[in-house]
């Protein structure tokens, strides 16, 4: 058996991990053609989305995904290919809005 | 005659007087007589001659400087109940200081509007933001649009109702500064201007009194329609570029005295705001090209 490098092991873990919405109710949007501003109302803060973070946030919106779920619904959305790139991509978005304390790890159950 | 009687045809010690501006009710208290002079010409439309039930909003007074500077260079200080938040002007700048400190009363306390620091102008119902950068024109162009048919609602203040999502007038002296009084008497015979103010903290202050029609309807809200970020720049030719509602969203949460103390109320006004207005930034050097301009803006499909 050729073991996996560890970039990909990296990815098959992270790939697993679940994302939710912090607290969806302390959420309010305002959406224009391309462009969205999302207001947080635990931090106060307010913040201009581009599309792809706001779809990440829309989907998880639903209730909480995988993070290999999340990247094929957004590839999907967005014609893209789920290729290693994209969920690098989405894994990088994850973490951003993780850093705004947006979204969050979660064990709980997809809806 | 004891010292504490006083000649019939002599004027109080102390006067006071109570007047609208906008919403809002103030009562002014002071032993300098010439503020009181100067408040009776601006705001001779609002000034309060009767009992009324509604509460005064700002408690103001200014007073003279310490006993010390009575003869010498004489100041003056602002106060706004018992907080007085500024250093002493000299007294000569008194009425000034009063207007700054009205500014400064309304921006720290009038937390029912989303105020944006903004001039507010209002045509057939529909109004015309143009929200202040330093050295944009705001004022120059808000005293040229009002002294060419438009309702000025406000200098200063875009009082944004949260609720009716109207804006609320708030007509006051119009502050033009240096190069700018000259250009606006030379703009319009009628511009009505009070006394200079020389080298005031901000350069030579003259106050532009606002049009009577101005003050009469100041109970008049209206629908904001237009959003201009103005940009004066000597020689530049009349330049019109729209802007994206979320860039016009940022820039006007950064303008706004008070967006983050709202929370999610200031949020939803300010998202509604941009949502129902057209969006442009504008760069000019000739005034009147840039009136003219300000009159042919078309309306948001609704």
């Amino acid at each position: 058996m050729v073991p996996l490098a560890p970039g990909r092991i990296e990815l098959t873990e992270a790939a697993s991990k679940r994302w939710a919405l912090v607290n969806e109710a302390s959420l309010a949007w305002a959406v224009w053609d391309t462009d969205n501003a999302l207001f947080h109302g635990e931090t106060g803060e307010t913040h201009l989305l581009s599309e792809l973070p706001a779809l990440l946030l829309q989907i998880l919106a639903a209730g909480p995904r995988c993070e290999a779920s999340l990247s094929a619904m957004a590839a999907e959305q967005c014609d893209a290919v789920p290729d290693g790139a994209w969920q690098r991509k989405i894994r990088q978005v994850l973490t951003e809005l993780a850093n705004l304390e947006l979204v969050e790890p979660t064990n709980r159950a997809s809806p | 005659m004891t010292r504490r009687q006083r000649p019939a045809n002599r004027l109080p010690a102390r006067q006071r007087v109570e007047y609208r501006i906008g919403p809002f009710l103030v009562h002014l208290e002071t032993p300098i007589h010439r503020i009181v002079e100067l408040v009776h010409w601006c705001y001779a439309e609002t000034i309060v001659r009767a009992p009324t039930t509604t509460p005064v909003q700002f408690n103001v007074r200014v007073e003279r400087g310490p006993l010390h500077r009575r003869w010498l260079r004489p100041q003056a200080t602002f106060h706004l109940e018992d907080v007085s938040p500024f250093d002493p002007f000299p007294a000569d700048h008194a009425f000034a200081l009063l207007e700054w400190g009205l500014n400064w009363s309304i921006a720290i306390r009038a937390h029912q509007y989303l105020l944006l620091h903004a001039a507010v102008l209002e045509r057939d119902g529909r109004a015309l933001l143009l929200p202040a950068t330093p050295g944009s024109g705001k004022s120059t162009l808000a005293a040229a649009l009002a002294l060419r048919g438009w309702r000025l609602l406000s200098d200063e203040f875009g009082l944004v109702d949260p609720h009716s999502r109207e804006i609320h007038p708030l007509p006051r002296p119009i502050p033009l500064k240096n190069q700018s009084i000259e250009v606006i008497r030379a703009f319009s015979a009628q511009a009505q201007f009070g006394p200079v103010f020389p080298r005031t903290r901000k350069g030579d202050v003259a106050h532009l009194r606002p049009p009577g029609d101005s003050l009469r309807r100041q109970d008049e809200p209206a629908r904001p329609a237009w959003i201009v970020f103005p940009r004066y720049r000597a020689g530049s030719p009349l330049r019109r570029a729209a802007m994206t509602q979320s860039h016009t969203f940022a820039r006007l949460s950064q303008n706004s005295f008070n967006y983050r103390l709202l929370g999610a109320t200031g949020f939803e006004a300010l998202a509604h705001l941009v949502q129902s207005c057209r969006c442009w930034r504008a760069e000019y050097s000739d005034l009147k090209d840039m009136v003219a301009a300000m009159s042919q803006l078309p309306t948001a499909p609704q």
